[in-house]
């Protein structure tokens, strides 16, 4: 009798430990789906994946993102008749310093690797990467393409301190790299990027010219007792304005290229910088107000009117989309006690930006990613462009000069739930 | 046309009042002392200018007073002395009119013209910035001050005047600059305030018939020269975009090297002769290349995790008051320098 209830309690005892390993094995399951769930969901991976690896899709240079290509990982997942919502794909181009990129024509994106001077392409929809150049110069400050990437002028500084600008036909590999002057200090190409303009720094002050990006057919349009200038060249206009410094008043003017006139078309502004609308005929400039955060503004060159958008944030972390209207920006998370822009110019300051599209004709503003809150990685954006199509943006994050993309999402239409009577989904 | 316009003009004033009085004829009357004020004095193109009449003789704020722009009456009300209105483009010119009549039925009428021009003055200072460095070079103490102004006139056929026509006067608080100043003198290389302080630059621009003037004028200040130490990374260079901050700076490996950079001083490059570095290294002297005093190289020996301070001091062997200093901590942790890349 005693041995028939040890059997069974041995046996209840097997039972009990056989229900909880049985319940044990479904909450581990249950976890690990949990985070295989939010693994796909982030896109972001590590950003000291130090080793290229050719086992992620996309080839040698594939950010985390790489997986991230299709429409369908933009789509968050859901259960069948849910609204579906897109979501912006974030993705790192390219884990070392970045001297300069350009968006091909093609669906492809050009850039300079920052130690080596070696030129990239990268295939945006398959994410192979080839090097197209491997002319070694080390060290390169900035880079501007030209020829749709087609030519590439690589900007360092000298060993006595000089800067040097050369120019490289990457379609022609036999042709020796040419040498634009020395001192150049500010340079941009074209529109149609055939030409450059350029300040050249003498003991004078400085010097404007128009060239070839080769540097030949160099004609001199303007001098200046000053050196401290940026340009911009959209369309057939050439804005000059003075660098910014947080409490002294800058101006711009346009200057022609033909005959030299210049006109003043901003006055006196404080901590101003300024850009050019693709077609030449708006201004989307900044200047410090007050608490000396920078205000953002549009002008209007043809009416003079000014729109003070009441946006915090700079010229440089902003382009003007495709349509002329909108124009996309990174603004600052915060702005941290300073003087701006001196202190982010000078590193001393790093932000954390989130990425809008604002509208100038009714001041709207739209979120798009906050990479920060929403992927936990803290981008500085400079050197923002867009695509043709106005989908895709391209930049490098300031804080480490890695080369990054926003695609944005198709709208996505979602199923409508009869039950509930929500609105149908986009 | 216009005769009949003031004619009509004078006569609602006229049978605006009940005691019936002789109007007295209408003319300028400079010698009563009608004045018409500009704010700002020399208004430039497409600006808000405020126009107040005032007389020494009579009380106009007590006159029904007409002004008109361009012969069309813009504003007519008692004693309302000013005027908002903006000024047209460049070149382009307006007559502005103002019609005055007293308690006592007299009549007044002042006229001037204006020529909207627009001037204005760039400056920065002579002083050192790194290469690429996006933002402006200040003034310093002892340093020189470049100035440039851009002005845009016209004549009365439309055409705009160059700038070796076009009559400047630099003045500085006042004082006129005499040797500086003159026809097509539109630049200006000067010395800038003394010690820390600071003052007022201005150019006074006419044209040679001197029916046309500009001004524009800019607070000149003082800045502190500033020391910012970047890493010097040995492939990608300086690493400008991102300083060493009073933050602890953690290093990859055994060896960095550190590269001062002083911004605003009256030199042309980091490593100019004129400046005297000071390293220190915990408290311990140390010092930079010979060639490249702004640069320092740290190497720590032994494997411990260390925290160290590191601080410079940058002098200007000739301005004096051209110094600046920094400090930071640097940490060396044995991990990092076991990486891949550590030495």
């Amino acid at each position: 009798m005693k041995r028939k209830q040890l059997y069974i309690g041995i046996s209840v005892l097997i039972i009990i430990l056989i229900i909880a390993l049985l319940g044990w094995a479904i909450f581990i399951g249950q976890q690990q789906q949990r985070l295989q769930q939010e693994t796909e969901d982030l896109g972001y991976f590590d950003s000291t994946l130090s080793t290229p690896t050719r086992d992620r899709e996309g080839g040698l240079f594939n950010g985390a993102f790489g997986n991230i290509l299709n429409n369908n990982d933009n789509v968050s997942k859901s259960a069948p008749d849910e609204v579906v919502v897109a979501k912006p794909a974030l993705r790192q181009l390219y884990n070392l310093p970045t001297a300069g990129f350009i968006k091909k024509r093609s669906n492809a994106i050009r850039f300079v690797d920052k130690a080596t001077g070696h030129v990239f392409e990268r295939d945006l929809p398959d994410g192979t990467t080839t090097r197209i150049d491997q002319t070694t110069v080390p060290q390169v400050q900035e880079v501007l393409f030209v020829n749709d990437g087609d030519g590439v002028l690589r900007r360092y500084i000298g060993e006595d301190g000089s800067l040097i600008t050369i120019y490289s036909n990457l379609e022609d590999t036999e042709t020796q790299n040419a040498s634009l002057p020395t001192q150049i200090s500010e340079i941009t190409v074209s529109p149609d990027e055939n030409e450059v303009f350029f300040s050249q720094q003498t003991l004078q002050g400085s010097t404007f010219y128009l060239s070839s990006p080769d540097g030949t057919e160099k004609k001199e349009i303007s001098a200046s007792t000053l050196r401290g200038w940026n340009i911009d060249w959209q369309n057939d206009v050439l804005l000059v304005s003075q660098k910014a410094s947080s409490d002294l008043p800058g101006s711009a003017y346009l200057i022609n290229a033909s005959t030299g006139t210049k006109t003043l078309v901003l006055q006196q502004l404080k901590g101003l910088s300024a850009a050019l609308s693709p077609d030449g005929k708006n201004i989307l400039y900044n200047y410090n107000g007050d608490g000396g955060i920078p205000i953002l503004a549009v002008k209007n060159i043809n009416s003079g009117k000014t729109t003070i958008l009441d946006i915090a944030g700079f010229t440089e972390k902003c382009v003007w989309s495709p349509n002329g209207v909108s124009f996309f920006c990174a603004l600052p998370n915060e702005f941290p006690e300073g003087e701006y822009p001196d202190e982010w110019y000078q590193g001393r300051v790093l932000f954390s930006d989130s990425l809008f599209e604002i509208r100038t004709d009714t001041k709207q503003i739209a979120h798009i990613i906050s990479p920060q809150a929403e992927y936990g990685v803290s981008l500085d954006i400079t050197n923002i462009s867009v695509n043709t199509d106005g989908n895709a943006l391209f930049f490098i994050n300031k804080i480490d000069q890695t080369l990054w993309s926003i695609t944005l999402p198709e709208e996505v239409e979602g199923v409508v739930e009869e039950e509930s009577g929500d609105e149908e989904g986009i | 046309m216009r005769f009949f316009l003031y004619a009509g003009l004078v006569f609602v004033l006229l049978i605006s009042f009940q005691n019936t009085t002789y109007a007295q004829p209408i003319n300028s009357l400079d010698e009563i002392g009608i004045s018409i004020n500009l704010s700002p004095e020399l208004p430039q193109s497409n600006q808000e200018v405020t126009a107040t009449v005032s007389s020494s003789n009579e009380n106009v704020r007590t006159a029904t007073i007409v002004w008109l722009l361009d012969d069309e009456v813009r504003q007519q009300k008692a004693g309302d002395v000013n005027f908002k209105f903006t000024t047209g483009d460049v070149g382009s010119s307006q007559q502005l009119r103002v019609l005055i009549k007293t308690a006592t039925g007299a009549v007044f009428t002042k006229s001037i013209a204006i020529t909207p021009v627009k001037a204005t003055l760039f400056w920065e200072g002579d002083t050192y910035v790194p290469p690429f460095y996006e933002g402006r070079p200040l003034y310093s103490s002892g340093s020189s001050i470049r100035a440039e102004v851009l002005a845009e006139f016209r004549n009365s056929e439309g055409e705009a005047y160059s700038d070796s026509e076009l009559i400047y006067t630099w003045s500085k608080n006042g004082t006129v600059l005499g040797s500086l100043s003159g026809i097509g003198a539109n630049t200006l290389l000067t010395a800038g305030p003394k010690f820390f302080g600071d003052y007022i630059l201005s150019v006074e621009i006419t044209t040679p018939d001197g029916l046309q003037r500009a001004q524009s004028a800019a607070r000149v200040t003082t800045q502190t020269p500033q020391v910012v130490l970047y890493e010097k990374n040995p492939l990608t260079g300086v690493q400008y975009h991102s300083a060493i901050t009073n933050k602890p700076f953690f290093a990859e490996s055994s060896q960095i090297e550190v590269q001062a950079i002083p911004y605003f001083m009256n030199v042309r490059n980091e490593n100019d002769e004129n400046l005297l570095y000071s390293w220190a290294i915990n408290g311990i002297e140390v010092f930079g290349s010979q060639i490249t005093p702004s640069v320092l190289t740290i190497q720590l020996s032994g494997d411990a995790d260390v925290t160290t301070p590191v601080s410079v001091a940058i002098d200007h062997r000739i301005d004096l008051l051209q110094t600046a200093q920094s400090t930071f901590n640097i940490v060396f942790e044995r991990s990092a320098r076991n990486s891949l890349f550590g030495l």
